[in-house]
């Protein structure tokens, strides 16, 4: 199928993309478009304005920090598997990046555009969760700092208001005693995750945190494992489903303390 | 070991039928087989009733019967037993109509019957491909009229096995399963054995009553005035590579060369009537007719350059692109040149049909031929998320006189990356309601090159005695054996926990389903 019809605006900056947004009820940003594409071409998704940001010079950067790595929204996840931008440490991001999908998807799709279309199944908002990300976001009124398991708010759903954009999102780098550990259940590469958990154990951090994604709404975060039952039960899953969770999750505790 | 009380079985109707023919089964429709066999595996008769899904509309020109049909027809295979009652059915349902998809009813009845071979040859202690030995129908016996009166024209059945089973090597799987201790993979191997009827004409179709029935087959040849070849046929290439075979045929009776033979197919304007591509019918009908056209042609071709060698014309022959008697020769490039544009040379009254020739072609015999193939897989399976890998895939494929091996393998390495499509991830389902659940290839899983192992592929070369060259249709065997020989595997590795899959395709939820369904 092809989309409806829509108007496309290539801003130069945030601050113009930010007023093109607010300009129009059903304006959606576009980024790499590896998701929102299909959707607009199944008709899934019908805006009448699109904004391209994928280009724009304030998002495409990466800096690290003592403590964090900064990552611009429109980063491809190539960049990150490739190594094209700092690591948390022990190649964890990268590892993530070059997972996701396939090279072609890799190669346009952005690691903030997968973030804000928070579908439940991607890889990034579960494991962003899990690795305690901050989003930063930019707005006319002011930029916010939004803790990962508070900005996506459901599925396909996230905090951002009108006319805000998710600028880069900041990742705590990992002390060097961390373990992490991150599986996903998937038919075959390149397909969405039926079940995935990612953990990561960083008692000189003081963090211990679990995230259990692809349950249908927003990653699940735990510091217990003995609580994933409790918390899963209340997802809607079904018993099949809520069994292939329990075990991606005793899967990525085992490669966290292997 | 007869067993007494009707089992119902899955075999047939929900799973492979479906996937493998994108039709759209009754859930639980009513299938039973029984099935009877000695202590020592010896098949002796299989009495099934089978539902078909047939959809809505009745579909020109092969009904919304075709598959019920074929289920009885085929189901007994390549195995020799006594007694045999199949009863079909084809219901009318609200879904859409079925036609006739790569391996007609023949994946799904494939996927029935090994599972019951398996199943004896589990009973009774003895390994898959020994039963199968056992009951397949034995060289010594072709032509063999089997008991719905297939006529198996020729083939080794049981080396095809043998070769297959050699080169899996089960006995390292079954010392791994031993072996196994908590916390490795589940491994497990199947085999599949199936034949392939094709290239069957007037007379089966004929007895079916459908509408369409084919008759002759025909093809042009046509010599251009440059000494080139352009072929004509009324079947359609559409990636089997049949500009490269059907030129090789032609290469074969004329000995032109291939850069200069030009194949003409797909446009009803240029080409003879057809009823097309299907059935894995045009090597050997459409090849047969080229064969014929094309020696048509170079009797024409001898006349005409007889006379250019001033010889008589029954002391020439025609071959690698001359026309030749003795030591003397003239290439067949003159002989066009002369007889388009400087007939002056020639007599009156040589070659006046032309040197454009249409011939028709049947076989010596119209039942079809047999290709037949075994296919040996070896999977690991994790029964905690129900994934799948397969491991090493093997299989062993008698096609006949293989015109081009290289094309064939390209059709078993397609066809069958198809059958694992059906065994482990293509599946069309419906809601309640008949709403079709996967609109969209978001919703349908295909294989692809990470799910797709290396085929090992061994041929034999048995030649059917009814076909020009002793040829045989092998289009669409690579997708019959593959969801049985996967199936088999699984089982066989999911054995130790007591569980048993007998839908497909076989996915993670099926799988898992399955262990938690048996797990204490």
């Amino acid at each position: 199928m092809k989309p409806a019809a829509f108007d496309l605006a290539r801003p130069a900056t945030l601050a113009e993309a930010s007023a093109l947004l607010a300009s129009r009820d059903g304006a959606r940003v576009l980024a790499g478009g590896q998701s929102l594409g299909p959707m607009l071409n199944l008709r899934v998704a019908a805006p009448g304005l699109l904004v391209s940001i994928a280009r724009l010079p304030e998002l495409v950067g990466a800096e690290e920090t003592a403590d964090a790595v900064t990552i611009g929204a429109a980063v491809t996840h190539a960049a990150i598997a490739d190594g094209r931008t700092p690591d948390i440490g022990n190649f964890v991001l990268s590892s993530i990046a070059e997972r996701i999908a396939y090279r072609a998807v890799r190669n346009r799709g952005t690691f903030g555009g997968s973030v804000c279309h928070a579908d439940p199944a991607a890889d990034w908002p579960c494991t962003l969760t899990a690795l305690g990300a901050v989003m930063l976001t930019w707005h006319p009124d002011g930029a916010r700092a939004i803790p990962a398991e508070q900005f996506i708010t459901g599925p396909f759903t996230s905090a951002l208001r009108p006319g805000e954009i998710l600028r880069a999102v900041r990742i705590p780098k990992l002390s060097p005693t961390a373990r992490w550990g991150y599986y996903k259940a998937c038919r075959k590469p390149g397909e969405f995750a039926h079940a995935m958990a990612a953990v990561l154990d960083d008692p000189d951090n003081g963090v211990r945190r679990i995230a259990i994604g692809a349950t249908g709404t927003r990653p699940l975060l735990l510091h217990d494992p003995a609580h994933a039952a409790a918390a899963l039960a209340g997802t809607g899953l079904d018993d099949i489903a809520i069994h292939m969770q329990a075990v991606a999750l005793r899967r990525a505790l085992a490669l966290a303390a292997a | 070991m007869a067993r007494a009380p009707p089992r119902p079985a899955d075999a047939l109707d929900r799973g492979p039928a479906r996937a493998a023919h994108r039709q759209r089964q009754l859930p639980r429709a009513p299938l039973r087989h029984r099935r009877y066999a000695d202590a020592d595996g010896t098949l002796r008769a299989i009495d099934c009733e089978a539902t078909v899904d047939a959809g809505a509309y009745s579909l020109y020109p092969f009904s919304a019967c075709l598959e019920a049909a074929q289920v009885a027809s085929i189901l007994p295979g390549p195995y020799r037993f006594d007694a045999y009652r199949c009863i079909t059915w084809s219901v009318a349902t609200n879904k859409p109509g079925i036609l006739p998809y790569r391996g007609v009813a023949r994946a799904g009845v494939c996927y029935a019957m090994e599972t019951v071979i398996d199943g004896i040859a589990h009973e009774a202690g003895l390994e898959p491909h020994e039963v199968r030995l056992r009951n397949l129908i034995p060289p010594e016996a072709m032509p063999f009229d089997n008991i719905t009166s297939k006529h198996f024209d020729s083939g080794d059945y049981p080396e095809c096995l043998r070769r297959a089973v050699a080169a899996i090597d089960i006995p390292s799987v079954r010392v791994r399963q031993a072996a196994r201790r908590d916390g490795d993979a589940y491994i497990g191997v199947g085999l599949s054995i199936f034949c392939e009827q094709a290239a069957h004409g007037t007379s089966v179709y004929a007895g079916w009553g459908i509408p369409m029935v084919p008759g002759f087959e025909q093809a042009v040849a046509r010599l251009t005035p440059d000494g080139g070849l352009e072929l004509r046929v009324g079947i359609q290439s559409h990636g089997q590579g049949l500009e490269t075979t059907l030129a090789q045929v032609a290469h074969e009776a004329l000995g032109i060369p291939l850069d200069r033979i030009r194949v003409v197919h797909g446009d009803t304007a240029l080409t003879p009537y057809s009823t097309g591509t299907w059935g894995s019918r045009c090597m050997v009908m459409a090849g047969g007719a080229v064969a014929r056209a094309c020696q048509g042609l170079g009797e024409r071709i001898a006349a005409i350059g007889a006379h250019l060698l001033q010889a008589p014309v029954d002391s020439v022959r025609v071959g690698n692109g001359v026309v030749a008697t003795g030591v003397a020769s003239v290439r067949i490039e003159d002989v066009a040149r002369t007889w388009y544009r400087r007939p002056q040379d020639l007599p009156q009254d040589v070659a006046p049909g032309g040197l454009e020739v249409t011939a028709g072609y049947k076989p010596a015999r119209d039942s079809g031929t047999f290709s037949y193939a075994a296919h040996a897989a070896i999977v690991s399976v994790d029964p905690d998320l129900g994934d799948v890998a397969i491991l090493d895939y093997a299989l062993c494929e008698d096609g006949g006189t293989l015109i081009n091996p290289m094309i064939v393998d390209g059709q078993v390495i397609g066809g069958t990356a198809q059958g694992i499509g059906t065994a482990l991830y293509e599946e069309m389902p419906f809601d309640a309601n008949g709403q079709p659940l996967a609109s969209t290839l978001a919703d349908y899983t295909l294989p692809g090159a990470t799910e797709v192992p290396m085929l090992r592929i061994d041929h034999m070369a048995t030649p059917s005695p009814y076909t020009e060259f002793g040829q045989k249709g092998l289009g669409e065997g690579g997708a019959i054996g593959p969801p049985a020989a996967v199936a088999n595997a699984v089982n066989d590795a999911l054995r130790p926990l007591g569980v048993r899959i007998d839908a497909l395709p076989i996915t993670p939820r099926r799988i898992v389903a399955a262990v938690r369904a048996r797990a204490p």
